[in-house]
């Protein structure tokens, strides 16, 4: 499906950006909202997700844009970089979406803040365009050099 | 140009990638966040918000061309990941007429390319959209398993597609219609070039717009039953062996993978 090659490190992108969207988020949140007396985010519980979160964001971003320039300039996608792009950012967008919503707490499950709306529209990068399983099976191939089934 | 014969990976984004993705972010901030929830809600395409993005240039044929064309290749990611910041509802809308685009311009002749393309995205005043209909209800991530036929009718010189559609983004309101269809019963017995279709064709049934999860709501994704003529024009793949193709419903057909 070649319309799909090339289409993978697109939608990694919007992936990508629902993940960014929601890292700024719960970033912004944990530096103002208060409990136990300091910002939730000088808890090592709440940066320590912070930390995992800005990490996965930006190894999708570099994924994504490793992809695109490789399509740009017909370099062969030897180990479905493709695929990978777009493994790595809809399952990022799915997981920091989420532990968004966990930093708001409360908050964060009401449709008053953005970020459970966020998590609803991750959802779809694990599935359309090539589940994650169709992109791991690609990679799969690749890496092995077998015809996995 | 450099005449390294391998050219190499720079995250330096060049000033013009810099100068889009400023320009983007700043239409994701200023409309698309505050209208995200109402179109949330309402579970509709907003149509106010490409008409907005139509008048500025963002949702154009150029733009993507551009962006597809940009030289360090990063031009469609930088700007993908400042419209789904903004909302991916309504990012999925802006971009929902790209797969349509890239199908017919990876596989299309140049004539096709020409006359399809500008009526994926219209113009101010008059948005259009284009819709890549590739999914059955028994054949998703199994493409392979596709049943929608495309036959070549000799008599009347007109191709007619055969089969349902589903999850189509944009499907049943899109302008072109680009519909992912094997040809191989029709080859055998035509043994020419196949065919492409123009607008609205006759019998093509609307089916339901599934809800959803999540960016679903905000754009159909409806069930497409299609049974249309479609008049034969010259289809690229045809020609070189290929027997697996995209025909297009009220617009177009595009061209072809090879067959597995």
């Amino acid at each position: 499906m070649k319309t799909f090659e090339a289409s993978r490190p697109s939608v990694a992108a919007m992936a990508v950006g629902v993940a960014r969207a929601a890292l700024e988020f719960a970033r912004d949140y944990a530096r103002d909202r208060v409990q136990f007396g300091r910002p939730i985010g000088q808890h090592q519980a709440i940066a320590f997700m912070l930390a995992d979160m800005a990490a996965s964001v930006d190894a999708a971003r570099l994924l994504t844009w490793r992809a695109a320039w490789m399509a740009r300039h017909q370099v062969p996608f030897g180990q479905a970089e493709g695929s990978m792009s777009k493994l790595v950012a809809g399952e990022t967008a799915v997981r920091v979406t989420e532990q968004a919503i966990q930093i708001l707490g409360g908050n964060g499950y009401t449709r008053e803040y953005p970020v459970e709306r966020w998590h609803r529209d991750a959802k779809i990068f694990t599935i359309f365009e090539g589940t994650s399983e169709i992109q791991r099976l690609v990679i799969g191939r690749a890496v092995t050099g077998l015809h996995v089934t | 140009m450099s005449s390294d014969p391998q050219p190499s990976f720079s995250l330096q984004l060049s000033p013009d990638v810099r100068e889009m993705r400023d320009w983007v972010h700043d239409f994701a901030e200023r409309v698309i966040r505050p209208a995200a929830q109402e179109w949330d809600e309402r579970e509709e395409t907003p149509w106010p918000v490409l008409e907005e993005a139509a008048k500025i240039g963002l949702y154009s044929l150029d733009f993507f061309a551009q962006q597809w064309l940009e030289p360090s290749g990063l031009g469609t990611a930088v700007a993908f990941e400042e419209l789904f910041w903004g909302d991916a509802g309504i990012g999925l809308s802006l971009t929902g007429s790209g797969l349509a685009a890239i199908a017919v311009s990876g596989n299309g002749t140049p004539e096709q390319i020409g006359e399809w393309l500008p009526q994926m995205f219209g113009e101010p005043g008059d948005v259009r959209l284009g819709a890549f209909c590739s999914s059955e209800p028994g054949a998703g991530s199994d493409v392979s398993a596709i049943r929608t036929r495309a036959v070549y009718q000799q008599a009347s010189d007109e191709w007619v597609l055969n089969g349902t559609k589903t999850w189509v983004t944009n499907g049943g309101i899109a302008d072109v219609h680009v519909v992912v269809a094997s040809v191989e019963p029709a080859l055998a017995a035509a043994a020419r070039p196949a065919s492409s279709c123009r607008r609205a064709p006759a019998g093509c049934r609307r089916g339901r717009n599934s809800a959803s999860t999540g960016s679903g709501p905000r754009i159909p994704r409806r069930s497409c039953s299609t049974t249309c003529a479609c008049p034969a024009t010259a289809w690229s793949a045809a020609r070189s062996g290929w027997t697996r193709g995209w025909l297009g419903s009220p617009g177009a057909a595009a061209a072809a993978s090879r067959p597995r």
